[in-house]
């Protein structure tokens, strides 16, 4: 349903046809049309003449003014469409608002040299509005297009490099970390102590190079002193089982940061909310050569929606820097049950260790 | 002296607080509770001056707590404190509201204390409300007989609207509410589903449709015997929405 309203909403504030009803745009346009109505007459080439202006702009300026007042009135109802459907029928519209105009003209020329409004203008000429006018107009929606989608990959790099650096550390962490730090200062300095030699590491870590791999004895390291860090504020509330079959190989290489966002993610979206806490469970296991670790834990009762997407993001973050490294190989899974979160995330071990 | 209650799950951010609140002097701490729904009874039973809430709590969070704190006769001061949440911040410079953030800074503390933020039962609400604006409330409050009953939504089987009030039912007895029922559809509509002018009932209850003698539609429910009636143009909406749970 949201998703609906997003896509809609999309649409409609993302076309890439400029807005025809602003004052700056018609004027923009008018002195663009008044540039190309003097080259067509600069190209007829020596003498310039005067009057074949005079005509020339009167025709391109109805052309493009009618246009521009159809296209405005038209504005939501195009918006409501799909990009390619809305450039397409606006371009139709010019086309249709010259043919009108272009036929207008000739009885008006018609008229005034003979005296008769009868409609006599030789398809040639009308032709060659329409032609005329057919290239321009393509070539202005092409530009139009071209700069709207240039100006979307600016806005998808800049979120990209945003979300990547939420990614790395969670503030509301950092945050609280540093109060329960704070409170253990005066009366357990050497626990304060311990919490901020393994916020330090956990820091470095996240400060490091995203393409960094560490072996999975050093991550089940950084994700314990993660845990260390969590214990503090939540005390017996927060329960870990860890469970490593046989044949895991402790020295595999595997892309820093994959397993300790996948306990943040349960602490934040499970532990977190649930009065009396829980248990994670973390077990590593061999499946034919990959290597698959899971992760589950209790989540409150009714949560949020909001919360389902803030951890849909956590997820897909981890999965686009494992696809980065392994391509299809690797794989993470979320299952998200009534009263439980289990997620899953294989990695290939014969890639890994190459 | 004034009276402070202070409302956070983390027994180390509690810790904190009290320490600070020791420094400034002149307070009296008169409770601590770890969930919104232990700081109103908290603040039912001992009537404190200033509540210091956590907004991310479990069970219910501290706006759904000033939210209903809001209705109280005389709503005592409310200060959030929190470590980083973004919604909670942009409701507050909406409102300029009182809130610290952790960890807190001593002096600060004494300043938000000094100028308390009373905010008026109003403001207090639309706090509340624009920050959970996404979420629905985790309880009901209600008040029978002048004391204070807090009503876990999970645990109310329908709402049904009576002449001049709407009742909540639970297994267990039920409450009188002072929501309409058109407010309570639009709030829960996410976990109550409308069967009839007069009636809501959890989605989670809804066992089957069946037909009385004299053809009026009825529906059944998970955890009670009564049967409600079913509006004719509800039906269809109920059927799909059956269909759909058998699916999944």
């Amino acid at each position: 349903m949201s998703e609906v309203k997003q896509q809609d909403q999309h649409h409609s504030g993302d076309s890439f046809l400029p807005d025809f009803c602003n004052v700056r745009t018609v004027f923009l346009l008018v002195i663009s049309a008044e540039l190309f109505a003097f080259l067509l007459v600069l190209s007829h080439g020596p003498p310039f003449h005067w009057d074949h202006l005079g005509t020339l702009s009167l025709m391109v300026q109805l052309i493009t003014l009618s246009s521009a007042l159809l296209l405005c009135s038209t504005r939501q109802w195009l918006e409501d469409r799909p990009p390619i459907q809305a450039g397409l029928l606006s371009y139709i519209m010019v086309l249709l608002v010259t043919l009108l105009v272009s036929i207008l003209v000739s009885m008006l020329d018609n008229w005034m040299r003979t005296g008769s409004v009868i409609f006599a203008a030789p398809l040639a000429v009308t032709g060659r509005d329409m032609t005329i006018s057919a290239i321009v107009s393509a070539a202005l929606l092409r530009l139009l297009y071209l700069q709207h989608q240039q100006r979307l990959h600016i806005e998808t790099n800049a979120e990209a490099r945003v979300q990547a650096l939420l990614a790395r550390m969670h503030p509301h962490f950092l945050f609280n970390s540093l109060n329960s730090i704070t409170a253990l200062l005066r009366k357990q300095p050497d626990r304060a102590e311990h919490a901020l030699v393994d916020l330090s590491d956990l820091l470095r870590v996240s400060l490091s190079d995203s393409g960094a791999t560490r072996s999975l004895q050093q991550e089940i390291q950084l994700a314990q002193h993660y845990l260390d860090i969590e214990a503090l504020r939540l005390g017996e509330r927060l329960q870990v089982q860890w469970d490593w079959k046989e044949g895991v190989d402790m020295d595999m290489p595997l892309p820093a940061l994959s397993l300790q966002p996948l306990l943040e993610n349960a602490v934040y979206h499970g532990i977190e909310g649930l009065q009396e806490g829980g248990l994670i469970a973390v077990q590593g296991m061999l499946r034919g050569s990959d290597l698959v670790l899971s992760v589950e834990n209790p989540v409150p009762p009714a949560s949020a929606p909001a919360q389902h997407r803030g951890n849909q993001m956590a997820i897909a973050n981890i999965r686009e820097r494992l696809q980065l490294v392994y391509g299809a190989g690797a794989s993470l899974d979320m299952q998200l049950g009534d009263s439980s979160c289990r997620i899953e995330l294989v990695i290939p071990q014969a890639v890994a260790a190459k | 002296m004034m009276k402070i209650l202070i409302v956070d799950d983390e027994p180390l951010a509690r810790q904190r607080l009290q320490d600070l609140l020791q420094e400034v002097g002149d307070v009296e701490v008169c409770a601590e509770a770890s969930n919104g729904r232990e700081a109103l009874e908290a603040c039912e039973s001992l009537q404190p001056d200033v509540v210091l809430m956590d907004i991310r709590m479990p069970v219910m969070d501290g706006l759904e707590a000033a939210r209903h704190l809001s209705q109280c006769e005389q709503p005592p001061a409310v200060i959030f404190v929190t470590a980083y949440d973004e919604h909670a911040l942009a409701a507050f410079e909406a409102h300029a509201a009182g809130y610290l953030v952790k960890p807190i800074r001593a002096s600060r503390l004494q300043e938000a204390l000094q100028h308390l933020p009373r905010l008026n039962r109003a403001q207090l609400d639309s706090v509340g409300q624009q920050a959970s604006a996404a979420t629905e409330r985790s309880h009901l409050c209600v008040r029978q007989g002048g004391r204070l009953q807090l009503v876990p939504v999970q645990e109310i089987l329908y709402f049904l609207a009576e002449q001049k009030y709407v009742t909540a039912c639970l297994r267990q007895g039920e409450v009188l509410l002072e929501d309409s029922l058109k407010a309570l559809e639009q709030e829960f509509e996410s976990s109550f589903v409308r069967i009839h002018r007069n009636a809501l009932i959890a989605r989670s209850q809804l066992a089957g449709l069946d037909k009385r003698k004299d053809e009026q539609v009825v529906v059944l429910l998970r955890d009670t015997e009564r049967q409600l009636d079913v509006s004719r143009r509800h039906v269809p909406g109920l059927r799909s929405l059956l269909r759909r749970g058998q699916q999944g």
